[in-house]
């Protein structure tokens, strides 16, 4: 047999950060499970469908304990993502048809199972809609799960065996496998694909579990019981690595708890710079869980609470009252500071087919049918989003914030929508913060360039660092070939941030950045010197940027400031920060 | 036999959810139940079956029932659909 050549260092995209060392568990889904097709005897028939009915319960067993492992992870609420395959799993028909298709032809049930499964997922796949395309993956995960049961009569986390600590590998995963495995000693995961499946990275950071995606041909170069460092910082794979290098990174995964524990013991400290300028760190989060790590790390607030999550992992719309439970936790959980909720940011790279059925089909999403263009255009389902805000502001301080905005009749509208709901409200009796700020997203070029017009209109702006330069170079942050046109220190993009700050300031308003670019010492540095009065980071990052912004002189970076702003390149730019982040930090 | 025709209201179509609720009531009952759409004709009971119909907002259903009950679950079907299968009209 030839042996070929495996590479031992692979890179990818970086989705949750932090750095594991473990043996590697590679899952092979379109490895075939081998079924030889049996003739058997009339009377083996009964028997043969007990087996089939054990496979079953095993299935069944399973995906109940990963129901209660979610619901005890994430929430009750959340449950809802496994409920299509228990349905399936226990689809009455299915088994009919199975012992039909026995009873005619006297053949082993595994082979007539996978037959009559395969049908439906032809059936599934003939359609070709993308309405059924999450229910074909679970049509096919209960296939395999049922499958491995009556082969091997384990389920599939008995299989995997993980009983030390292990490095997932595989070429795709869904939210389930998430929840599950982080449960069963995996600490860190690696897959092929990417993009389309964010929310499963942000699950990942939310669960503080290391994963690079986009690792393209990891399932050929990795195998199972390979030793790993996944470096979920660099989005770096070294596979069976030296002992200088293991011992290297050892020691930096020492260093790192060692910076952990220090962050969290000092999460009293203000973030304040030297000479007295206190900007407010408050933290992202996607899901209510994460307030714990948010208090832990001292976040002085929720800077940005992305809603959207909650509807990508729902199997149907969610109601009022289901929004309001998740706000409520989050509001009260935060005791009274402030937590800017912000409305679905569905659409570009995440779309819920609850929202859009025809999702995927669109040739530009990030220019398309998104955010607020979502809200207005299906109006109950922005009010029911408002109605809970609202309802949740009378347990604590909630600020309301309003993403993709790209022209003043847009925020007008939407601005009538709540004083529309106000008096409802009112009307019926309902408590809320009569003061609720109401802030809108900055991260279009026209945004930017009409902020006089939007600072009349708004309480505060957010700006995202992301999606600005994504528009503002006009540069797909997810596409390889292109990634050198994308840069935050861009002298337009610079601009911008200094004239948003300008507009709210002159008008006493206050401005918040959230995005990757502030976690960055010299983001830090030049955002300190513009008065940036807010900063939102993953709860990760607060101790990190509380501390760059404990070593940054505000009053000394400000006196750069005039001449970063007359730079015509990157280069120039970037270089002065380091520079005088260097010396004033 | 009994059956009756019922137009799918809720936005979402028939997906997995309402699927679900429909195959919950159907089990209540002991005669068989039969669901058609166009010439696809499925076991009601089935949750496969249901979304094999790929049934979309505003599409008609043909729900047919055959045993002692027939007449009550055909109508129990009907009443859960013409409700949005109980889970308001946002769905």
């Amino acid at each position: 047999m030839i042996k070929h050549d495996k590479i031992n260092f692979l890179n990818g995209k970086s989705s949750s950060a932090g750095i594991t060392i473990a043996s590697a568990y590679v899952r092979k889904l379109d490895q075939k499970i081998i079924v030889p097709r049996t003739k058997i005897s009339a009377d083996m028939i009964s028997d043969e469908m007990k087996k089939l009915e054990e496979a079953r319960e095993l299935v069944s067993q399973e995906l109940e304990l990963v129901r209660s492992k979610i619901e005890e992870r994430l929430g009750k609420s959340y449950s809802d993502i496994i409920s299509a395959q228990l349905a399936i799993v226990k689809d009455e028909e299915l088994y009919r048809e199975v012992q039909a298709y026995i009873e005619e032809h006297h053949v082993n049930m595994a082979y007539a199972f996978k037959l009559v499964i395969n049908r439906y997922i032809e059936m599934f796949e003939e359609q070709n809609s993308e309405f059924f395309s999450e229910r074909l993956e679970d049509i096919k995960d209960i296939k395999q799960r049922v499958l491995r049961a009556i082969t091997s009569k384990k389920t599939m986390l008995s299989s995997f065996d993980l009983n030390e600590s292990t490095i997932f590998v595989s070429r795709d995963l869904n939210p389930t496998d998430i929840v599950m495995l982080v449960s069963e000693n995996v600490t860190g995961f690696i897959t092929e694909f990417g993009g389309v499946t964010s929310h499963v990275a942000i699950l990942a950071r939310a669960m503080n579990v290391p994963m690079i995606t986009g690792v393209k041909s990891a399932l050929e170069n990795i195998e199972t019981g390979d030793r790993c460092i996944l470096d979920g910082n660099s989005g770096k794979v070294f596979i069976n690595p030296s002992e200088e290098l293991l011992d290297e990174y050892r020691l930096e995964i020492l260093e790192l708890d060692k910076e952990d524990e220090i962050f969290i013991s000092e999460n009293e400290k203000q973030a304040q710079t030297r000479d007295g300028f206190t900007i407010k760190l408050g933290a992202n989060i996607s899901l209510p869980f994460e307030v714990k790590y948010v208090k832990r790390y001292g976040g002085k607030g929720i800077g940005l609470y992305r809603t959207e999550y909650f509807y990508l992992m729902k199997q149907s719309l969610p109601k009022e009252e289901e929004l309001f439970q998740e706000y409520v936790q989050v509001v009260k959980g935060m005791e009274g500071m402030e937590v800017v909720i912000r409305t679905i940011d569905l659409g570009g790279d995440k779309m819920s087919s609850l929202i859009d059925q025809n999702i995927r089909n669109e040739s530009n999403p990030f220019m398309g049918y998104r955010a607020i263009r979502i809200c207005l255009d299906q109006p109950e389902l922005f009010n029911t989003q408002l109605r809970a805000i609202f309802r949740a502001s009378a347990f604590g301080k909630v600020s309301l914030l309003i993403p993709m905005i790209t022209h003043i009749e847009e925020l007008i509208e939407s601005l009538d929508y709540i004083d529309q709901l106000k008096k409802e409200l009112r009307k019926e009796n309902i408590p809320f913060d009569e003061n609720m700020k109401i802030g809108m997203m900055v991260e279009t070029p026209s945004a930017v360039v009409n902020i006089e017009a939007f600072v009349k209109k708004v309480d505060f702006f957010s700006i995202g660092t992301n999606d600005l330069t994504q528009y503002t170079l006009a540069v797909d942050r997810g596409n390889e070939k292109v990634t050198n046109v994308y840069n935050h220190y861009d002298p337009a993009i610079i601009k911008m941030i200094f004239k948003v700050v300008e507009a709210a300031h002159a008008a006493q308003k206050e401005v918040f950045v959230c995005g990757e670019m502030a976690t960055e010492a010299k983001a830090i540095t030049l955002f300190s010197a513009m008065k940036v009065d807010g900063l939102s980071v993953a709860p990760q990052y607060i101790g990190i940027v509380r501390d760059l912004i404990i070593a940054c002189d505000q009053k000394e970076a400000e006196k750069h400031l005039a001449s970063i702003l007359k730079m015509d390149t990157r280069k120039e730019i970037i270089d002065y920060l380091d520079k005088i982040s260097r010396a004033i930090l | 036999m009994t059956s009756k025709e019922v137009k799918i209201l809720n936005k979402q179509g028939l997906h997995a959810r309402p699927a679900t609720a429909m195959v919950n009531t159907a089990a209540r009952f002991k005669s068989e139940i039969f669901i058609s759409r166009d010439k696809k004709k499925v076991n009601g009971k089935s949750i496969l079956g249901l979304l094999v119909l790929a049934a979309e907002s505003g599409a008609v259903l043909k729900i047919e029932a055959n045993g002692p009950d027939e007449v009550e679950a055909v109508d129990a079907l009907v009443d859960l659909i013409t409700d949005h299968f109980g889970m308001g009209e946002n769905i």
